[in-house]
């Protein structure tokens, strides 16, 4: 017993680094490819407002107020198509992105719209008709998005219009290129063709633009492609987007045995 | 009691600067990064104990984990440099130690002393961080293309900051 004192004593830096270590790994690794909980909901508050100042500060110059006008009636314009086509999201929320990350692996973007203007957990991002990302977690006025960009999340998506659906991912390296997987070898396709949102997922309608199949030359693993895409969101210039509320995610989730909102 | 305010302030000030405006800083895509709180961490006294700059490193870095969303990622290379302060101090002790009023900086220590120390503590952060950061095989030469070009950078930003900044002090 003494022995094992002495030797907290002799290495307690070491133990203790150990220990802390293990906590920052874990509280890392088990994030789930973003942040959530009730510490994420906090620093967005105040994060949010500071990040909103900031952006202020840097866009003194780009006719902030007129633009924001522009959008809301673009964003009442766009509804009122998806409406007439009969087409899920019923409401469209202009908002603007206070931050943005896209130099790290998991990227993220934050904007200034929150539970109290109707977002939710789960709703897609989009810019003028492309698909940019979803809310990952939301606060009373800011909310936290993972884009496209964010190499921890895949995203359903169909080669052109009826074309099969497969697996779009981002490695991390170029944020204009992601990867499209699990795709037949005897798919037709040629380079520019569109690649739409299929729609399973519930963050996006079916058929809205992603990108398009890049000129390179696909990756064959022995079963399936693996297709570069160029995307279509200019993920630099990211500076306000419109957020797709009322999609079809909770009411494909209560009809999932287990799922956690039929558990609720 | 002046002297151990400006000490604090030379740990606190990096970290809020960071937390207000470096951490949106974005250059060269990333590969060249400033980690401004990093600043604060390599001025902690040369005479404190190891755990004080091991527990002081976890703290900061957990601080800007929770302002960047990174999930523990800063607090582990943190804890990193922390460990690895200590190790790099006692390498890099005079022949005779320190002495009680020699400081981690340019005007005490000396520009090769600073430059060299600062470079080794930011290439070891940087490694475990960027590492960390890619999370997958096919990243990790780019992450160490990142570490080594933003360790250089940063050195070179903090040597000009603290040349800047310093007292005119005395030097060995």
């Amino acid at each position: 017993m003494r022995n094992l004192w002495n030797f907290i004593i002799q290495y307690h830096v070491i133990l203790l680094f150990c220990v802390l270590q293990f906590f920052a790994l874990s509280w890392y690794v088990t994030r789930n490819g973003y942040p959530r909980g009730k510490w994420v909901k906090r620093t967005l508050e105040w994060q949010g407002s500071w990040n909103e100042q900031i952006t202020k500060w840097t866009r003194l110059n780009e006719l902030a107020e007129l633009n924001q006008e522009l959008l809301a009636e673009n964003a009442s314009l766009r509804a009122e198509l998806f409406a007439a086509n009969q087409r899920s999201p019923s409401t469209i929320q202009s908002a603007e992105v206070v931050r943005f990350t896209w130099s790290n692996n998991a990227n993220y973007f934050i904007i200034n719209q929150g539970i109290e203007e109707g977002i939710a957990i789960g709703q897609g991002v989009s810019h003028e008709g492309i698909a940019l990302g979803r809310i990952a977690e939301v606060s009373d006025h800011y909310a936290l998005g993972v884009p496209i960009i964010n190499g921890e999340v895949e995203w359903s998506v169909r080669i052109g219009k009826d074309g099969p659906v497969g697996r779009l991912s981002w490695d991390g390296t170029d944020i204009t290129i992601a990867s499209l997987h699990d795709i037949p070898k005897s798919t037709a396709f040629s380079p520019g063709d569109s690649i739409f949102t299929s729609g399973f997922q519930g963050f996006f309608p079916k058929g809205m633009l992603i990108g398009r199949v890049d000129d390179s030359e696909p990756y064959f693993d022995g079963q399936f492609l693996q297709i570069p895409i160029l995307l279509a969101g200019d993920f630099r210039s990211m500076n306000y987007v419109k957020v797709l509320i009322g999609n079809e995610l909770e009411q494909y989730q209560s009809l999932i045995p287990n799922s956690d909102s039929s558990r609720k | 009691m002046n002297n151990r305010l400006i000490e604090y302030g030379r740990i606190i000030i990096p970290v809020l600067l960071h937390l207000a405006f470096f951490q949106y800083v974005i250059l060269a895509n990333g590969w060249w990064f400033l980690g401004f709180h990093l600043l604060g961490m390599l001025l902690i006294p040369l005479q404190r104990s190891p755990l004080f700059i091991l527990l002081l490193c976890g703290m900061v870095g957990a601080l800007v984990d929770l302002a960047a969303y990174e999930g523990g990622l800063f607090m582990s290379s943190g804890l990193i440099m922390g460990l690895a302060i200590p190790v790099i101090n006692r390498l890099m002790a005079p022949r005779e130690g320190y002495e009680n009023s020699d400081e981690p900086t340019i005007a005490s220590m000396g520009l090769a002393w600073f430059i060299i120390r600062t470079a080794t503590l930011l290439l070891i952060h940087h490694l475990w961080l960027f590492t960390w950061e890619a999370s997958r095989w096919g990243l990790v030469f780019s992450a160490w293309g990142k570490a080594f070009t933003s360790s250089l950078f940063s050195t070179l930003a903090f040597a000009l900051i603290v040349l800047l900044t310093q007292r005119q002090t005395k030097g060995r």
